[in-house]
């Protein structure tokens, strides 16, 4: 790939992640916002958007550390919560096993819901591309950790997201980009199934592992039945490389 | 330990055991990947989606739940995407319906 092609691939990345990165600035404000009133300061909860990474443990431990929960229990739910990760990666390694393993090292830190989801369409629409991929990570990234920054220092002036419908920004960026997926009545019969599983799965528990329950359960169903729907995915990269 | 540097190891935990789950599977051997197994992983992506999506619709609060506006604008980004295929128009049309809902009746909404 020469420049001019990295430089294309990396404005495609920016701009594919704008509705999201906007999203991640409010909800990124409302984390930073939320952490100053628990006790933490501007600088912990920057860091911990910058180190961790992943808005659903970083809420989840908020209401923790206001109860005075144990360190390691604190590390436990993270750890659950981010279970799902296991299964999204598994997904991805087909790709990133014939990649650098430096490249693999470094995107792994990049690798939340929002992130795989963007990246995993670009894979399946048009193989890998190492400047996309890196370029919706770094974006994202950074919009989180801003987000909170501004929430910790202007958090006051954020709207309610459940007022305006906000969070259903996730939901229709998810939904749209699923689609794509559905190429057959197998994939659609699955994917419902998977749905109803995982709000089955939700309202026996918020710790967020009804997605790693309905990954499992999606991957048993395709590891189960025989290959029969053309592999379109990890089959179908394999045929672009080739 | 005081409370400063408790903090930051708390961080430094949660941010290494996270980064654990992303990184643990993210590279296997190719001799790993049977046509089987890459059948089932192939059908992973639509179990995660399914569940980052199905449950925000149907369940609050531990509970089945059903928002008209939420699930109109669902079908709309579907119906949208199949036709036009483009992820920002289903994104956008969607996301903006409910957004003017909201903003026109924030409280019936």
């Amino acid at each position: 790939m020469n420049e001019q092609q990295q430089m294309a691939s990396w404005k495609q990345g920016i701009r594919d992640s704008v509705p999201v990165g906007m999203s991640f600035l409010v909800f990124g404000g409302i984390f930073g916002m939320l952490a100053l009133q628990t006790g933490m300061s501007t600088a912990e909860s920057v860091w911990m958007s910058f180190f961790v990474h992943a808005g659903s443990s970083q809420f989840a431990v908020l209401p923790m550390l206001v109860e005075g929960a144990g360190f390691w229990t604190m590390v436990m739910v993270t750890f659950f919560m981010n279970s799902r990760h296991f299964l999204m990666a598994m997904s991805l390694a087909p790709y990133y096993s014939r990649q650098n393993k430096r490249f693999a090292d470094l995107i792994a830190f990049f690798l939340s819901d929002e992130q795989y989801a963007i990246t995993y369409n670009r894979i399946q629409q048009y193989g890998f591309d190492k400047s996309y991929i890196l370029s919706v990570s770094l974006f994202l990234h950074l919009f989180w950790a801003l987000g909170t920054w501004l929430g910790s220092l202007f958090g006051y002036l954020l709207p309610d997201p459940q007022r305006f419908g906000l969070e259903y920004s996730f939901t229709a960026m998810f939904l749209a980009l699923s689609v794509g997926m559905l190429s057959s009545p197998i994939r659609v019969a699955i994917f419902l199934g998977c749905g109803a599983v995982a709000c089955l799965l939700s309202m026996a528990s918020t710790s967020g592992l009804h997605v790693l329950g309905a990954g499992l359960l999606a991957f048993a169903v395709g590891f189960i039945r025989k290959p029969a729907d053309g592999g379109k995915g990890a089959q179908g990269e394999e045929r672009k490389a080739g | 330990m005081n409370g400063d540097l408790r903090m930051f190891l708390l961080i430094l935990a949660m941010g290494i055991v996270t980064y654990f789950t992303r990184r643990a599977f993210l590279t296997l051997p190719e001799s790993f990947f049977t046509a089987r197994l890459k059948n089932g992983l192939d059908m992973i992506p639509l179990g995660i989606f399914a569940a980052l999506i199905f449950p925000s619709l149907f369940v609050k609060g531990g509970e089945w739940t059903f928002n008209p506006l939420y699930a109109g604008a669902s079908v709309i980004c579907v119906l949208v995407m199949i036709r036009w295929k483009n992820v920002f128009l289903g994104f956008g049309i969607s996301l903006f319906l409910v957004l003017l809902v909201k903003f026109l009746a924030p409280v019936s909404a």
